[in-house]
């Protein structure tokens, strides 16, 4: 082979070698991209779902009409968080958001957890459903299991401000379910998805019953009848409840009673 | 391409079967990265080596790939999701084909009928099972899907469903080297002639027969006779007498109680029913205990363990891919790589055949 080929066959095979080097290394930036770029839309969509869980979506896609409402049998779980008014006060507004969103983060894993949804934040205090998005034979149990991780975290929220001088935060829940009409509501501009009906009023004056009865998680008569037998309940008095023509029965469901096991529902 | 950083590792060995390898080499030409976490066992490969494969009578097959890739892209599946893109690339369609059928719902020209069979598989793979969940059957034919046609996108959702539980059950491996060959440049270049080759190496491989009346048997054979005339049918008969009649790693409660649970989750109240008349008639389970257990899965004879399978067989009806897999770790250890394997099958098998119920909720 005479030297001007050999030369031409390195510089053939060094031209290649670059060519193949450019590409590998474009290829390799582009595919970083696109998983960034895939994590973004991710969390995009995390967001999103807050507004428009993705089984809401695709009815939206599959009907295409936003006029979207069904009557179906819900588990709500109201809770509040008391004490934290009075934090608030105490606090410099950075610390108070950095903590308030913790707690919000930590309630959603909750709920998330027992395959619940938080259908909106009130000030300090949310609304979770279960059962509103699809069927769920197991929503009664679910919700109290939500509820008691629920104060768990309030409670290890509680320990890690660690600072005697402030306020302790203090969770109160309260449980019910019944039929409801669960759609898309709201404005023009402004839609969420949620749920109406008189049972969402009386799961919201269950969570303010928790005062009176001096329980930190209530349920309603209607979630005891369907709760899993493993987790202990007390039995409060009957009250009257306005706009209820009969007194409402609740049972308090003990935290410390209903410590977590590494049982199924665990 | 979906991001795979939050893929598990799998959740078993690998187990290298020769004659697995060799029966889809035969038959698909490739064999997909999940096969040696199928095997030993002894039907679960069937789905896989159908849909590497598939056998219709009254779609398009390009539309089972379709059909998969959507329902895999929906459930976060990035074993499927990678498996039926790089399956539709080899298949002759472009990356712009594929993006528009993640994002609008079609494949080639705008299609109405493909349109509803793609937005009826989504539905079935989600569970919303009922009436009011979406399209009737008039809807679908006034879109262009005839009944047969409506059977087989049905068949081909829940055997899709199948193999997207499995495959994040186990936390397949993503197969890197096929999606990134079939993402390459130069793979257009290759593709009029590995396309041909590979349709015609399946071609000329036995086809599966459709599923004729004389062998819908069983005590599911409502369920499975729903894809009468389908090779799809055919399968999950088969597959599902087999899941019936052996013992491979749990016991036949397990499995039934599996099935109710499951069937219970997708509001399937006659599969449900026909799970506790099995309980009684084939497990002596009494019906009262069987139903406590699927009511609370609490009274089983063996808490950790039933129980806990019964948990992982609830969190895979909804699809959340990390909750799943959780679950799957979560309540497979101590069990030995049989059991996983067949506590896997039977889960994605009890969600399969309760999604059939779509089929009988359809025409009301």
């Amino acid at each position: 082979m005479a030297l001007t080929d050999l030369l031409l066959l390195l510089a053939v095979t060094a031209g290649l070698g670059t060519a193949f080097w450019f590409y590998y290394r474009r290829t390799q930036v582009l595919r970083r991209r696109l998983a960034e770029a895939n994590q973004e839309l991710e969390q995009v969509q995390r967001t999103f779902n807050r507004f428009a869980p993705s089984r809401v979506v695709d009815t939206v896609l599959e009907q295409e009409s936003l006029d979207i409402a069904e009557s179906r049998e819900v588990t709500m779980l109201f809770a509040d968080l008391r004490g934290f008014t009075a934090l608030s006060e105490q606090m410099e507004a950075a610390d108070l958001v950095k903590l308030l969103n913790t707690y919000f983060q930590r309630m959603d894993e909750a709920a998330d957890a027992h395959s619940g949804f938080v259908s909106k934040f009130i000030g300090d205090g949310l609304l979770v459903l279960f059962g509103a998005l699809y069927h769920n034979p197991w929503q009664s149990t679910d919700a109290v299991q939500a509820a008691l991780q629920m104060h768990r975290e309030v409670e290890a929220l509680d320990r890690r401000l660690d600072d005697p001088s402030l306020p302790a935060l203090h969770l109160s829940v309260g449980v019910h379910r019944g039929p409801v009409v669960a759609g898309i509501m709201g404005s023009l501009e402004v839609k969420e998805f949620t749920v109406i009906g008189r049972h969402v009023n009386l799961a919201s004056r269950i969570e303010e019953m928790t005062r009176t009865h001096d329980a930190d998680i209530l349920i309603s008569e209607a979630v005891k009848e369907d709760l899993a037998p493993s987790i202990d309940t007390e039995t409060r008095p009957p009250c009257r409840v306005q706009g209820m023509a009969e007194p409402v029965q609740t049972y308090a469901v003990p935290v410390a009673e209903n410590a977590p096991a590494d049982g199924p529902y665990a | 391409m979906m991001d795979a950083s939050d893929w598990d590792d799998p959740l078993v060995e690998a187990h290298e079967s020769t004659p697995l390898r060799r029966t889809f080499r035969r038959r698909a030409g490739l064999v997909p990265n999940v096969v040696p976490y199928l095997a030993p066992h002894p039907w679960l490969y069937h789905p896989f080596l159908f849909l590497s494969a598939p056998t219709v009578e009254h779609i398009d097959a390009d539309l089972v790939s379709a059909i998969c890739f959507v329902v895999a892209r929906d459930n976060a599946c990035r074993f499927c999701f990678g498996t039926f893109w790089s399956f539709l690339r080899m298949a002759g369609y472009t990356k712009a084909d594929l993006d528009r059928l993640e994002g609008e719902m079609y494949l080639g020209d705008r299609d109405p009928a493909e349109e509803a069979a793609l937005r009826l598989a989504i539905r079935v793979s989600q569970g919303r099972l009922q009436a009011h969940a979406g399209a009737s059957a008039d809807d679908l034919h006034e879109q262009g899907l005839s009944a047969p046609a409506i059977r087989e996108v049905v068949g081909a959702a829940v055997l899709g469903t199948l193999v997207n539980r499995t495959s994040t059950m186990l936390s397949a491996p993503v197969n890197h080297r096929l999606e990134d060959m079939t993402a390459s440049w130069y793979f257009d270049l290759l593709q009029p002639v590995v396309g041909p080759l590979l349709s015609g190496w399946q071609r000329l491989s036995p086809r599966v027969p459709p599923l004729s009346a004389d062998r819908v048997t069983g005590p599911l054979a409502a369920w499975t006779g729903t894809l009468e005339g389908t090779s799809i049918g055919y399968v999950l008969q088969d597959i599902t007498t087999q899941w019936l009649h052996h013992e491979y790693a749990l016991s036949l409660r397990t499995k039934l109680l599996m099935l109710a649970v499951v069937a219970r989750g997708l509001h399937a109240a006659a599969l449900e029913q026909t799970a506790y008349r099995l309980l009684v008639q084939r497990t002596e389970t009494a019906r009262s205990k069987a139903e406590a257990i699927v009511d609370h899965f609490a009274g089983a004879v063996e808490p950790d363990r039933e129980a806990g399978l019964l948990q992982l067989a609830r969190a895979a009806i909804r699809y959340e891919a990390g909750h799943i897999q959780r679950a799957a770790r979560r309540h497979t250890q101590g069990l030995t790589r049989d059991e996983t394997i067949d506590a896997v099958a039977s889960i994605a098998l009890t969600n399969a055949l309760a999604r059939l119920h779509v089929l009988q909720t359809l025409d009301e």
